[in-house]
């Protein structure tokens, strides 16, 4: 590619007249990812190169190697030049649908042509690093247009930690009972005691828990015995006066 | 205007939304774009049996595969080249030559080789030898003749000039020919004292090998052409029928083809020795061809009206020759006699013979173009694309809503119902369900379908069969384009953009000047059509011409400028429509309107105000620039349609800034090219009062690219491109408000706004930004209530559509620090001079809109969505929601999930309710 920009200036130097040429091309390796080796980038016969002043607007698009070179790589699009630039100085960009390429300061002067780097948003004296002439021109990164739609997913679905815990409660319903079966009659009568023990009678079952009594501050033996009674806590009193009033009912 | 302070909650709320990209699954569904490069013209296309390349009028240099008729590749050659005074040949077998007069400077060629099958470019120069006339290629160099009466070389690698021959004064050029025997190129000259003949140059050496040999006496000879590399024809405007032949070689004679009937255009190509002469009848509608023998002399073999019907003929420059009749294409070998090849081949589409305008053809293949520029490509099995140029520098567009599905027969019905007497309105209404119940099987279909798909924004299915009926969203609307040549266009919005129907030649030969849509309630709607010379057609929705009058008030020798369209004076009446002519004049079309209307226009760079008022117009003011140089750039206004909802700003600590809602105020811009400075000028257009003011002096301004402008509600933006402070292009916001102290709001005080009270001058708050690329046409978004944020749409030079919120483009953003809580409360971010360079607010994505010139946006039936067309070289049309689509649901709603998911609830309550309910009884039972 240097070779070739270089053949090319020679053939500028000829035929310069009254105005300059600048020349300079597209590098198509792509940009530095890790090690990976990626294909070398094609570019597109829409892309356009322009330079601009206040005073001048060139525009040019991207050569094409002549046909005679047999090799496929020269039919590669890459290398630009601008005829007859008068001096002065000028921004260049590349309008490119595929790429982002940066924006470069090319300065025109009487015997050579100085290309810099630009800091977009500053002072036009505000040169970033100088950059070689022939003009090079590295992609910075693809150009992203479009937003991804977050479709359903049943995969993202299982990562929410909400559903894992729905979930695992759903199995435990129908696994505890099972096991409870499977217990010992004596383990589970000491299981049973142990609950009483430790945990009050209105919570140990949620379905007639007496919330309005709970937040009273009233205990369950104190509050109504019907009402504690209903609420078939597996306290052994609790349960036995359950059983009892079962029972009248079914006489 | 201010309807309730809950439309003004709701305006806040929709400060809170950012744009974001563009969805990826709706690019390439909500957008379409129709590539386009505008008319061709024979002299500038190049066409063989396995390409096509031309060079349009609309200097788009573009190569399309003959096989499909899509581009394979398209440059804008604008900046470097005026098509009309270009000259496109083959170089060689794989690579053309441009060889164009430079808009910049017209003593300058500018040359540029492009490599046929990729685009790529070969090499460009610049010469300043004026603009070219003929381009010849020999021992595969390119000699180009230009109009300063001068020859060169240019080398075919490198195009580097290799030598350059200045013919003799008193001659001028006409063509040039390489004549290989001669190893020359002869420069065919006409000089007012020897008359026509040629000067022979020597390829290698550049330097002449003859003095003047003459063809003609008379130099006055039209029609010269180049037929083969060393046979010139000419005419003689006395004697239009006899075609002279000569030889580039020995300047002899070669005979003259005498046209065998009047003719109105002829071509001639030469083979070998046979030499082929077509001819198109003086009425354009019928053809004949004339075939001869060149050697020894020349000798008519045939003359033939190959068919009895009327047909047009052209040749390949080789072999074959082709025929067009009414709707049919056939072809011939040219041998004694004729052979037919094949054909005649029906052929749909086919242009009428007395409107094809040129047929270019390769031994295969033809190209046909017609007069209103639409060209087909045909080959013996029949037509194999067709596109549609006309599009291209449409003079006007309008966008026609479109009526909802059975809306037209329910008017009628509930109209009747209204003002019937109770029992018959009833009976009436019973009548009417039960007639309903007929397309209930139908509606039942197409609601599973619809619920099936979950799909309803998408194309209702009736519409190849009704154009008059829109979609449930308002997503589809007819666009209709008037073309430069005179005709009409209608597109299909929902429909890929798919043209629905055409008129040409509307006004008989009149360019059109405006459209405009006149609604008249039941009756329906239709366009207006005016035209130059002011000959108005109504045309309907379907496209059908209804009536074609004339504005008879016109004045003799007049011309119609402008098209205007007011809104309604007042209740009760309809849009007025009027023109403004040439001398002056303002004439109304259609009904008077009943108050006096203000207006305003640019005349010889100042902007005059006018009183129209019982038929006719009054100047009232000149609105001058500050000094001579200043030229007016560009002048917005703003869109009548576009509505208020709020008349405030409401700030973070909910006091309000009223906003300076005018609606005569004229944006004016303007450059000053000798001190290379930009202005901007606020104008009241009834009064004329300067409002504001604003000056860009020694930023050393682009004043040929000049200053774009547009209006919002209270807001004026405006780009240009400078080279200080910072270089590039600068989009400056100029945001009005009533008063700087908040709360106060004189307008309400006066009760009724007028701009000949001496009110208070608008506060101007401004912000200046840094846009990373060149704007070339600014328009803002329009939605159906005006609720919804208003976007700024910019097309850019890099053939680029961006929306630009106008949220981020607000001067009350703090600068040099961050924004308070009350500012992030108002949505304010910190002043940042740069706007980014994001692609993702680029709408028109991957594709490549070139040569957008107008930006016209019209609303959909949802309030959160607005219609975006472009038009110029390209058309692309795509939808925005520049507050989000918040009153449809998103895509990503997915309707089989939320069935799936009340099913499964469905079945779990089933399965756990008798578990739960038996564990409740064992509970109660206290069994375990």
């Amino acid at each position: 590619m240097h070779l070739q920009s270089l053949i090319l200036l020679a053939a500028a130097a000829a035929q310069t007249v009254s105005a300059y040429t600048v020349r300079g091309f597209l590098d198509p390796t792509p940009p530095s990812s890790s090690s990976q080796i990626l294909p070398k980038l094609s570019y597109a016969p829409s892309i356009e190169i322009t330079l601009r002043s206040s005073t001048a607007y060139h525009k040019t698009f991207l050569q094409s190697a002549p046909v005679s070179a047999s090799s496929s790589d020269a039919e590669q699009l890459s290398g630009f030049a601008f005829v007859n630039v008068s001096e002065g100085s000028y921004q260049l960009r590349v309008n490119c649908i595929e790429h982002i390429f940066p924006v470069l300061r090319v300065d025109v002067g009487e015997n050579e042509v100085e290309v810099f780097l630009t800091h977009p948003g500053n002072d036009w004296t505000v040169t970033g690093a100088r950059q070689p002439y022939p003009v090079e021109l590295k992609p910075v990164g693809k150009a992203v247009y479009y937003q991804v739609r977050e479709g359903f997913n049943v995969l993202k679905l299982f990562k929410n930690p909400m559903l894992i815990i729905s979930l695992f409660t759903l199995v435990m319903v129908f696994v505890l009972p099972k096991m409870m079966e499977n217990m010992d009659p004596e383990q589970l009568k000491e299981l049973q005691e142990q609950q009483s023990k430790s945990v009050p009678p209105t919570l140990t079952n949620p379905m007639n828990f007496d919330m309005a009594s709970y937040l009273a501050g009233k205990s369950s033996s104190s509050s109504s015995g019907e009402s504690a009674a209903g609420a078939s806590s597996s306290s052994a009193s609790g349960s036995e006066s359950a059983k009892g009033q079962a029972r009248s009912r079914k006489h | 205007m201010l309807r309730s302070p809950v439309l003004l909650l709701l305006s806040l709320v929709s400060f809170v939304c950012t744009a974001v990209a563009l969805f990826n699954d709706d690019a390439f569904v909500i957008d379409w774009h129709k590539p386009a490069i505008g008319s061709l013209t024979p002299s500038r296309l190049l066409l063989s049996p396995t390409s096509l390349t031309a060079l349009s009028d609309s200097a788009i240099l573009a190569a399309i595969d003959p096989l499909s008729g899509d581009f394979l590749w398209r440059h804008s050659l604008t900046h470097s080249a005026i098509a009309q005074d270009a000259v496109l040949t083959r170089l060689d077998d794989s690579s053309v030559l441009v060889a164009a007069a430079s808009p910049t400077d017209p003593a300058i060629t500018h040359i540029a080789v492009f490599v046929e099958l990729n685009g790529g470019l070969l090499w460009e120069s610049n010469l300043a030898i004026g603009a070219p006339i003929s381009v010849t290629v020999g021992s595969r160099d390119a000699f180009v003749l230009a109009s300063d009466g001068v020859l060169v070389r240019l080398r075919h690698l490198s195009g580097r000039l290799s030598w350059q021959y200045q013919l003799p004064t008193g001659y001028s050029p006409v063509a040039a020919s390489y004549v290989e025997s001669l190893s020359a190129i002869a420069i065919v000259v006409r000089s007012q004292q020897s008359g026509l003949g040629y000067i022979t140059v020597d390829i290698n050496s550049g330097e002449s090998t003859s003095d003047f040999i003459r063809l003609d006496t008379l130099p006055a000879a039209v029609g010269v052409t180049v037929v083969s590399s060393d046979l010139l024809a000419w005419t003689l405007p006395a004697a239009p029928d006899s075609i002279k032949l000569g030889s580039l070689f020995d300047g002899s004679s070669k005979g003259v083809i005498s046209a065998s009937k009047s003719y109105s255009s002829y071509e001639l190509s030469a083979h070998g020795n046979t030499l082929t002469a077509t001819f198109v009848s003086s009425d354009g509608k019928s053809g004949w061809v004339q075939v001869y023998k060149l050697n020894p002399s020349l000798e008519l073999i045939k003359t033939s009206e190959v068919s009895a019907t009327a047909s047009i003929y052209a040749s390949s420059g080789s072999d074959e020759l082709f025929e067009f009749q009414d709707a049919t294409f056939g072809g011939f070998s040219l041998s004694d006699p004729l052979v037919r090849l094949f054909g005649p081949t029906d052929v749909e589409d086919l242009p009428s013979l007395s409107s094809i305008e040129f047929v270019k053809c390769s031994s295969s293949a033809c190209l046909v173009g017609d007069i209103y520029s639409e060209y087909t490509y045909v080959n013996s099995t029949g037509k194999v694309w067709a596109r549609d140029e006309s599009t291209v520098g449409a003079t006007a567009s309008l966008f026609v809503d479109l009526e909802e599905e059975g809306e037209e027969s329910a008017i009628g019905d509930v109209l009747f119902e209204e003002h019937a007497s109770p029992v018959e309105a009833y009976v009436h209404r019973l009548s009417r369900h039960i007639r309903a119940l007929n397309d209930l099987p139908a509606y039942l279909v197409s609601f599973v379908k619809r619920f099936i798909s979950g799909n309803y924004d998408a194309a209702p299915e009736t519409y190849s069969g009704s154009v008059t009926i829109g979609d449930t969203f308002g997503f589809r609307k007819l666009i209709i384009l008037a073309t430069p040549r005179g005709g009409l266009r209608a597109l299909d919005t929902a429909n890929g953009g798919a043209r629905v129907w055409k008129v040409d030649n509307v006004l008989s030969g009149e360019p059109i000047v405006g459209l405009a849509l006149e609604d008249r309630g039941a009756a329906g709607k239709s366009i207006k059509v005016i035209g130059s010379f002011g000959k108005v057609a109504t045309v309907s929705v379907t496209g059908t011409v209804v009536e074609i009058s004339k504005l008879d008030r016109l004045g003799l020798g007049d011309k119609i400028e402008k098209i205007v369209s007011l809104p309604p004076a007042g209740e009760d009446e309809q849009e007025t429509l009027a023109v403004w002519t040439a001398h002056g004049e303002f004439l109304v079309v259609g009904t008077e309107p009943s108050k006096p209307l203000f207006l305003s226009k640019v005349v010889d760079n100042t902007v005059k105000g006018y009183i129209y008022e019982k038929g006719s117009v009054t100047e009232t003011y000149t609105f001058s620039l500050p000094t001579a140089n200043y030229k007016i750039s560009s002048v917005s206004a703003r869109d009548p349609k576009d509505v208020s909802v709020s008349i405030g700003r409401v700030l973070g600590d909910r006091s309000v800034l009223y906003k300076y809602l005018n609606p005569h105020l004229l944006a004016v811009t303007a450059v000053d090219p000798s001190t290379s400075s930009a202005a901007v000028f606020l104008l009241d257009s009834a009064s004329g009062r300067l409002l504001y003011s604003g000056f860009h002096d020694g930023e050393v301004v682009d004043t040929d690219a000049g200053v774009k402008v547009v209006m919002g509600e209270n807001w004026v933006v405006y780009s240009y491109w400078s080279e200080k402070v910072a270089r590039g292009e600068k989009l400056v916001v100029l945001d009005l408000y009533e008063s700087d102290i908040k709360d106060e709001r004189w307008s309400k005080s006066l009760g009724n706004f007028s701009s000949f009270v001496n009110t208070p001058a608008p506060y101007v708050q401004s912000q200046a930004y840094l846009f990373p690329n060149h704007i070339t046409t600014l328009a803002v978004t329009r939605s159906r209530f005006g609720i919804t944020n208003r976007d700024i749409i910019a097309a850019l030079d890099t053939n680029m559509i961006v929306e630009l919120p106008k949220r981020l483009l607000d001067a009350r953003r703090p600068v040099n620090r961050d924004p308070s809580n009350e500012e992030k409360e108002e949505g304010l971010m910190r002043y940042e001079p740069l706007i980014i360079d994001d692609r993702r607010s680029v709408i028109s994505h991957v594709r490549q809109v070139i040569g957008t010139q107008v930006v016209e946006c019209a609303p959909a039936l949802l309030e959160s969505t607005v219609l975006v067309f472009s038009h110029g070289v390209d058309l692309f049309f795509t939808r925005v929601t520049p507050s989000q689509p918040f009153d449809v649901l998103s895509k990503s709603f997915n309707k089989g999930q939320l069935v799936t998911t009340i099913l499964a609830l469905g079945v779990g309550v089933r399965l756990v309710g008798p578990m739960v309910r038996r564990k409740q009884i064992k509970a109660r039972w206290g069994s375990s």
